[in-house]
């Protein structure tokens, strides 16, 4: 016999509303896609490769562009068809299924030749290739396209440890960058742009720590689906002023929301984690606790790949780093900006200490008892390492600090890989095993439009 | 018994030798999951460095760990940990490499009880000037803390005396493979890889005695081998004896490889002769050929290594052999492939997964012995 799902009816339990600061937020995505395809018109060095990190080390050479490898990457995101076509074809080149989803939707545009096609129309020859490498998939990519586009190629290794080496070992690999970016570009580097870069990028990932330890407040005012895409100025801008710009007023408003207790959609009846990367064809998998009530609070890519965080390594604790500035440490040359960087990604940023494994699941455990955390999704990517490396341990660390788990596999960037149905299935058994039924709101939306998009 | 069967006989009975080593000499037994870590510095602390390989047999005792879409032999390899097949163990070290299995390290670490772990960053770009120094800090790093674990002092002696034996292991295994260059090479390529994985998990000095002995027993010609196909194995982690045997029972002859468990380990040697072994270790690891983990920059170096290789041995086909999953030699695979055909070498790729027997590839490795057979006729 058919069972009927429990339902509960339940009026709205938190004010709700869109976050103000979301056109500003499009308006610099927007920009940041203008500007990529035309910064060659305007004199700008082009440098090819997929990076997020490091963006202020390339300022010195002035304003720069960073097309990826793969232009039409989030167009294909939303179209599936056209992405398992584009993946396919480079598995018939030879590269296996296993290898990262993302960099073989990247290689299927290099190897297609969409890399330097424009989509504002025209082509565009980036100048060198630079790739910082928090992965081998990601390095190995950058070595591939420069031998396929003939352009000159740097790699940059981030090591996975912070020790006195490894930190002369980036600093002196970021020398050697400057100087080879000099000599390829034929641009004098200039220091103070660096340096004031470099603030930016400081003040962005600690705003962004900041703005998701507000997120412990109960309600929660933001969800994992909008810091997705609230988290993009980081990505694509944080060595820009505009993008301080944009996180110093997001951090007001959500600290107002904390104040006046408005939460990210409504409701609150379990605050959940997501840990790993969202599937990109499918980021609405990020509300799929909506039905219940339930809100993801927080996860890896909102937390760990943005931001820069001050770990208690005894204790696993989390809290925002502080600038450079608010030590008190002034950075004046050159050299001690580079000091600044390694710094910063070595010490405070928990993505690449992850890479190590060791702190991971401490880290994982402590992050999701603070942020009240009544189960943890995690998602482990068939074919990216980097998240997925230690995932399992992290979550048997989690099960035995006494919080439930669930996990399901996909491939961020490979629809063959995701099961939407039987993953709803998973998550919703899991949410039920939570003590959550589903719920109909009797008033007000549950969501406002534009906040949550 | 000949050398060659008692290589094949501590391969097969490694944890016996490596547990009466240990009651023989009292001395302390330190596995390794990767071939950057230097076993210099091992035998100068007067223990025994033995590589952790898997046990090519099913298990299911690793999920909880390493999700099943990782390297099988990783997790082989950590099964075999926590199955306490390695219950000897009295310490666990890596050199930084693959995520799959720093994956194996981490678990290891945290699961099964040991007295030393020890994890060595081993830069990725090592074209680098820069990563050198790194190294010899984390080199540096390692070697305190041996001293400090075994208590006994690796003097720039004891390190030299160790150097040189690691080193003669590694000219003899080089003088080994020259010999397999030959119209008719009289060492097979079993009887090659039962060599490389003995020197692994044995001590160097039984290996060395064992492998002289076997050298001057040789003629330069080995016999029968006229319509015999020369092959090269590349690929993944391959300590796969029985898929070596079995291609070999089908009318080739394995003749060279670029694996770590067969030329990679041994290419090179230290040559610590300016007084500075400690810096002559370093680079030494930094200039064997590469991994692919390990071959990331401008200017590729495998490509020129294995094609050479290729060359120097006369091989007419290569297996590439990949562990599912194994995403490092998966990057490499199509420019590998286009390398060996730009010289007339075709290629058989084989996915496999150590867990599984070696028969599933018979029919296809006939079949493409046969295309190899046709092309000379
Ligand atoms: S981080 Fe993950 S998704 Fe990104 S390139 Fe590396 S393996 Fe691929
Ligand atoms: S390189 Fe490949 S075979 Fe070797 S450990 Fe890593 S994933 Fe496994």
């Amino acid at each position: 016999m058919l069972q009927e799902e429990p339902v509960t009816t339940m009026t709205q339990q938190y004010p709700t509303k869109r976050i103000d600061c979301w056109g500003q937020m499009k308006e610099i995505r927007r920009r940041h896609f203008r500007h990529t395809w035309e910064a060659r018109e305007k004199g700008e060095v082009v440098i090819l490769g997929v990076f997020e990190w490091f963006l202020c080390l390339f300022s010195g050479l002035g304003d720069f562009a960073n097309p990826s490898y793969g232009p039409y990457y989030t167009v294909l995101m939303r179209n599936p068809e056209q992405l398992i076509k584009n993946l396919e074809y480079t598995e018939s080149l030879g590269f296996t299924k296993d290898v990262c989803s993302s960099m073989r939707c990247h290689l299927g545009q290099l190897y297609s030749g969409l890399t330097t096609k424009s989509p504002l129309g025209g082509t565009q020859i980036p100048d060198i290739i630079f790739q910082p490498s928090i992965c081998h998939s990601v390095v190995k990519t950058g070595q591939l396209a420069s031998e396929h586009l003939g352009i000159p190629y740097f790699d940059l290794e981030f090591p996975f440890k912070d020790s006195p080496q490894t930190r002369r070992y980036l600093i002196a690999q970021m020398e050697e960058a400057i100087e080879w970016m000099g000599k390829t570009t034929g641009r004098k580097y200039d220091d103070q742009q660096f340096l004031e870069a470099l603030a930016c990028e400081w003040e962005c990932m600690v705003l962004w720590a900041r703005i998701c330890e507000l997120n412990r407040a109960v309600p929660a005012p933001l969800d994992m689906r909008m810091m997705w895409s609230l988290r993009l100025p980081i990505v694509t801008s944080r060595h820009r002023r505009e993008a301080v710009e944009f996180y110093r007023t997001l951090f007001a408003e959500v600290q107002d929301r904390v104040r006046e207790g408005i939460s990210a959609n409504g409701y609150e009846t379990a605050r959940l984690t997501y840990e790993g990367g969202p599937p990109f064809y499918a980021v609405n998998i990020f509300r799929e606790p909506e039905p219940y009530g339930a809100v993801f609070v927080g996860g890896e890519t909102a937390f760990v790949t943005m931001a820069a965080w001050d770990i208690n390594e005894e204790d696993g604790s989390w809290k925002p780093a502080l600038t450079p500035t608010e030590r008190g440490i002034e950075i004046r040359t050159r050299q001690q900006g580079m000091e600044s960087l390694a710094e910063l990604y070595l010490k405070y940023y928990p993505m690449l200490r992850w890479l190590g494994l060791q702190s991971k699941p401490l880290e994982h455990v402590r992050r999701a008892q603070d942020w009240g955390a009544k189960g943890v999704v995690f998602h482990l990517d068939r074919g990216c390492r980097a998240l997925s490396a230690g995932m399992e341990e992290a979550r048997l660390a989690v099960q035995r600090a006494g919080i439930p788990t669930a996990m399901y596999e996909s491939s961020m960037c490979d629809p063959r890989d995701l099961d939407r149905e039987r993953v709803r299935d998973l998550l919703e058994s899991f949410f039920e095993s939570l003590g959550l039924s589903r719920i109909t709101p009797t008033e007000g939306p549950a969501m406002q439009e534009g906040g949550n998009e | 018994m000949s050398p060659w069967d008692r290589f094949s006989q501590v391969v097969a009975d490694r944890h016996g030798y490596a547990r009466r080593w240990k009651e023989r000499t009292g001395g302390k037994v330190v596995g390794y999951l990767c071939t950057y870590v230097p076993e210099e510095y091992i035998y100068a602390a007067g223990a025994l460095p033995v590589r952790v390989l898997g046990g090519h047999e099913p298990q299911d005792v690793t999920e909880p760990h390493i999700s099943a879409k990782w390297c099988s032999f990783c997790r082989d390899c950590l099964a075999q940990g926590l199955l306490g097949r390695y219950d000897y163990l009295d310490g666990i070290t890596i050199a930084q490499s693959c995520f799959h299995i720093q994956q194996t390290y981490d678990s290891w670490e945290r699961h099964i009880p040991i007295s030393f772990s020890h994890h060595i960053y081993m830069p990725s770009h090592i074209h680098k000037p820069s990563a050198l120094e790194c190294l010899e800090t984390e080199f540096q790093e390692f070697k305190e803390h041996l001293e400090e674990w075994t208590g006994q002092a690796i003097t720039p002696q004891r390190l030299q005396e160790a150097v040189t034996l690691v080193d003669d292991s590694r000219r003899l295994m080089l003088r080994a493979y020259e010999l397999r260059q030959a119209e008719c090479p009289p060492i097979s390529g079993t009887q090659a890889m039962e060599m490389v994985l003995a020197s692994q998990v044995m001590d160097r000095r039984e290996h060395s005695r064992l492998l002289e002995e076997a050298l001057a027993g040789l003629a330069p010609q080995g016999e029968g081998c006229q319509d015999e196909v020369r092959l090269m194995l590349l690929g993944s982690e391959n300590d796969d004896v029985d898929f070596v045997r079995m291609v070999e029972g089908l009318g080739a002859t394995v003749v060279t490889d670029d694996h770590c468990t067969g030329s990679r380990s041994f290419w090179n040697t230290v040559d610590a002769t300016d007084g500075d072994p400690m810096g002559a270790i370093a680079r030494r690891y930094f200039t064997r050929p590469p991994c692919p983990q390990k071959d990331v920059g401008q200017h590729r170096v495998r490509l020129e290594h294995i094609t050479s290789l290729a060359r120097d041995f006369r091989v007419r086909g290569a297996i590439i052999l990949l562990q599912k999953f194994c995403d490092p030699h998966g990057f490499d695979l199509p420019p590998v492939q286009q390398a060996l055909r730009d010289m007339g070498v075709p290629t058989l790729f084989l996915e496999s997964d150590v867990t599984l027997a070696a028969g599933q590839f018979r029919t296809r490795v006939e079949a493409f012995l046969e295309t190899l057979q046709l092309e000379v006729v």
